[in-house]
């Protein structure tokens, strides 16, 4: 019963830190604030103040309308690149793992080709062919993600596939897309949930590297990423430059880890009390 | 009266703070070199009990009150540090499963050695001398070699073998044996009865022993424990409970005991269901080399039989006899090398994999681990409906409702209905899952080993159950057991195997009563039986060793 309060408590900061940015996102866009394009020499690198509350960079922008424009590349690329590497890296490992033998072999080899390559030059070699922006970044940071997807669903497919009720679906006649979607993927969401939710962090950092590199957003727009990289360099004189986009950064991940946990909790039937 | 070797006083164990207590005031006293034994049904606080001397209740289990007194001094208030020098050396365990037991990337001799030197600093020539000593004691053929061999390299029961070898090697005082033989086989269970008697009473070293089966441990032991929902129900030696049940529980426990009554032969034509016709099942190895052929072993040979409608086929063999693939190649889940099944007079194997289905509904089948056999994430009644999928005839509320009346009919509530697997005990499981196996109608199932996973007393229920179910819609089993005992009451004709072939088929009756190959009359010596004689019960042997005279003979003890 505790443990119950506990989690619904852990679930609502969670879905609260979400929603805020979420919706500081959207205020981003919607509410006309300054402009987080404008350069104003007079005021660069101004410490916060009632008319720049998260202060200015070394350019005189408006951190905090930076911040909030910067929310809606960041979390679209990191959101968008989890997509693309649960949706491949779980069909492949499904595929893998279940029917084995060359197909198994395989897709083995292309994944540790995959992860042979470092990752950045992989997507410098990628984003060479489809040109730089937020699409092209995507499709190549869910690809270099998917490796990993693609070895833990194959393990765990692996093992599920010997399961007796594996076998029991198929005495019933059942076919092998129909096994896979109904019985054997949903024993591997809670896996897959807490995999999801820790990669969004390494996307949201990896996309800061890329657009750091000018492959990713580029230049003059901003996401959270591109800030931190660019007032890495002043931290010393102004450390607001960093410290607002690594606290959105901060409280996006810690909400999407919450919700995560939460959701797995939830789909768990063994949570469900005995009586 | 000597002083006793341990002594457990008004034990009750809890978990948290206000949860129903698992023991309840359970006392006992083990006299040195006594067999004590505890039966009682899981989840009667047995196993608790007999942790609590060791000192090793899970997380969250606590002693609230009682003590345990062992060889003059109270467990319950030693340090960790004196209570590790305890275990191991002055008492022993032994675990229900074997393999998860021995530390497989160790050498046998390895592992028994470190044990030893770790208590009594003997040096690793001397370790491995007494180790090998022990293992020729447990009647390891080779124990020399064995010393150096890797537990995977041996059969199940061998490897419990090893196990109390490596447990006495320390020269224990008490030997605390939970369910040690209920993973194994009938035959290496009785072989590792047999060896455990034996080299405890050669040693002097007490044992408490666990387990469900009155059967199993009634004629070994000096003193019976009965539990029963974490209390005592009742105690006394061998003679006084078995002979004198005092409580229903313990009758219930006794009734267990298979009666051994095969059922008279059925003579009446019958129509033939199912034809297997010269089975071949051959798997193959990984090749070695590229140019090397790959090793096949071969798991069912040249098996052929019929299958009548409404008559339980029993397919009795050890661990390994192919008897459970044998029963998975009927329903297509594994193709065969060659020969051929008939359903009703139709070739169904070999039939791609659609066709196959369509036309085998009527079979279905009845796995042996409830646990895993069923979907983790889906409730009762959506695993029971699943199995109507493929008729398409039926509307969806035609099919929740037949699942309903099916699953009612196993014995399950409307309220188990939206449970999840793992809320339902293990003969409530083996319930769905034969309620999902009847739900399409079929004509056949084909039962795997499906009470092995359970208790007795719930075995007794379970195969009530598959018989009222058979006289109800006419059904015929192909009933696979490596245990003789269970299918005794209920099999109409038996097959029994040996590598992959069958060495011996007939009538139940002719089986069970005149056994020709030497590998049954094997099977059948080592079941123990109770029978009531003069009101009053006697474990008794079957004695096949004369054919001629298949004669009852009462154990000396």
């Amino acid at each position: 019963m505790k443990y119950l309060v506990a989690l619904r408590f852990n679930a609502l900061i969670g879905i609260s830190l979400v929603s805020i940015v979420a919706i500081a996102a959207l205020a981003g866009y919607v509410v006309p604030s300054a402009d987080p394009l404008h350069i104003d020499y007079s005021a660069f690198l101004s410490p916060p103040s009632p008319a720049h509350p998260f202060g200015t960079d070394n350019f005189g922008r408006d951190v905090l309308s930076r911040v909030l424009v910067g929310a809606w590349s960041s979390l679209i690329s990191a959101f968008g690149t989890v997509v693309v590497a649960v949706i491949l890296g779980g069909t492949l490992g499904a595929v893998a793992g279940f029917f084995g033998g060359w197909v198994d072999r395989l897709i083995g080899i292309l994944t540790d080709t995959l992860m042979a390559f470092p990752g950045l030059l992989m997507a410098l070699a990628l984003i060479s062919i489809l040109g730089a922006g937020i699409v092209p970044m995507i499709i190549t940071l869910g690809v270099s993600f998917s490796t990993i997807f693609i070895r833990v669903v194959r393990s765990l497919v692996l093992s599920l596939r010997e399961q007796e009720f594996v076998q029991a679906s198929s005495a019933m006649g059942n076919g092998e897309m129909y096994t896979i979607l109904r019985h054997i993927l949903p024993n591997c969401i809670s896996s897959l949930l807490v995999l999801a939710t820790s990669t969004l962090a390494f996307a949201i950092l990896a996309e800061s590297a890329l657009s750091f590199l000018g492959l990713g957003v580029q230049a003059p727009n901003p996401s959270w990423g591109g800030m931190l990289a660019e007032g890495r360099g002043l931290m010393g004189h102004a450390p607001w430059l960093v410290l607002f986009p690594g606290f959105a950064i901060f409280l996006t991940l810690l909400g999407i880890n919450l919700v995560g946990d939460a959701l797995r909790d939830w789909l768990d039937p063994w949570m469900e009390s005995e009586t | 009266m000597t002083e006793p070797l341990c002594t457990i006083s008004n034990l009750t164990i809890a978990f948290g703070t206000m949860g129903e207590p698992v023991v309840d005031a359970a006392s006992l006293r083990i006299a040195p070199g006594e067999f004590h034994a505890i039966v009682g049904e899981s989840g009667s606080g047995k196993t608790m009990l007999a942790r609590s001397i060791l000192g090793l209740l899970p997380s969250g289990g606590r002693i609230v009150a009682g003590q345990v007194d062992f060889d003059g001094r109270n467990i319950t208030q030693l340090s960790p540090e004196s209570m590790r020098k305890i275990r191991g050396k002055e008492i022993g365990m032994i675990f229900q499963d074997p393999m998860g037991s021995l530390n497989p990337a160790l050498r046998i001799g390895t592992q028994m050695s470190e044990a030893l030197r770790l208590h009594s600093g003997l040096d690793r020539c001397m370790a491995r001398d007494q180790a090998e000593r022990l293992l020729d004691q447990v009647g390891i053929r080779h124990p020399r070699r064995a010393l150096d061999q890797f537990p995977h390299e041996f059969s199940g029961g061998m490897r419990q073998r090893i196990m109390i070898a490596s447990t006495l090697l320390p020269g224990p005082k008490l030997l605390i044996a939970d369910e040690p033989t209920t993973a194994l086989d009938t035959i290496a269970q009785a072989n590792v009865m047999e060896i455990l008697t034996k080299v405890t009473v050669e040693s002097g070293v007490a044992v408490l022993f666990i387990s469900h089966d009155l059967g199993l441990v009634a004629h070994r032991a000096d003193t019976v424990t009965v539990m029963d929902k974490a209390r005592v129900i009742e105690q006394g030696s061998y003679e006084e409970v078995l002979l004198n049940p005092r409580t229903e529980k313990t009758k219930a426990l006794l009734a267990a005991v298979p009666q051994g009554t095969a059922k008279p032969e059925d003579s009446r034509p019958r129509e033939t269901l199912l034809e297997v016709r010269s089975a071949q099942i051959e798997f193959r190895g990984r090749r070695k080399l590229p140019w090397l052929r790959p090793a096949i072993t071969r798991a069912v040979d040249n098996v052929s039989f019929d299958l009548r409608k409404g008559e339980t086929l029993a397919v009795i063999g050890a661990s390994g006899s192919g008897k459970t693939t044998l029963g998975r190649a009927i329903l297509g889940l594994v193709p065969l090398s060659a020969g051929e099944v008939r359903l009703s007079g139709d070739k169904v194997s070999g039939l791609g994999r659609k066709e196959f289905r369509t036309k085998t509904q009527g079979i279905q089948i009845v796995f042996q681990d409830p646990i895993g056999a069923l979907d983790p994430r889906m409730r009762v009644l959506d695993l029971v409906a699943e199995s109507l999928r493929h008729h398409q005839n039926l509307s969806r509320q035609n099919k929740r409702d037949r699942s309903c009346e099916t699953l009612e009919e196993c014995g399950l509530g409307k309220g188990l209905h939206q449970r999840f697997p793992h809320q339902l005990s293990g003969g409530q499981r083996q319930r769905v899952a034969i309620a999902r196996a009847l739900v399409s109608r079929p004509d056949i199932i084909v039962l795997d080993e499906p009470v092995s996973a359970l208790d007795v007393t719930v075995q007794e229920q379970i195969l009530q159950l598959l018989d009222r179910l058979k006289a109800q819609h006419g059904l015929s089993y192909i009933f696979i057991s490596h245990d003789i005992g269970v299918v005794e009451d209920i099999a109409d004709r038996v097959i029994i195997m040996i590598d992959g072939k069958i060495v011996e088929r007939g009538s139940a009756h002719a089986v069970f009563n005149s056994p020709k190959h030497e590998f049954t009359r094997q099977l059948l010596s080592v079941l123990p039986e109770l029978r009531e004689v003069d009101g009053r019960f006697q474990l008794v042997y079957r004695d096949h060793t004369n054919p001629a005279q298949a004669k009852h003979s009462t154990v000396n003890r």
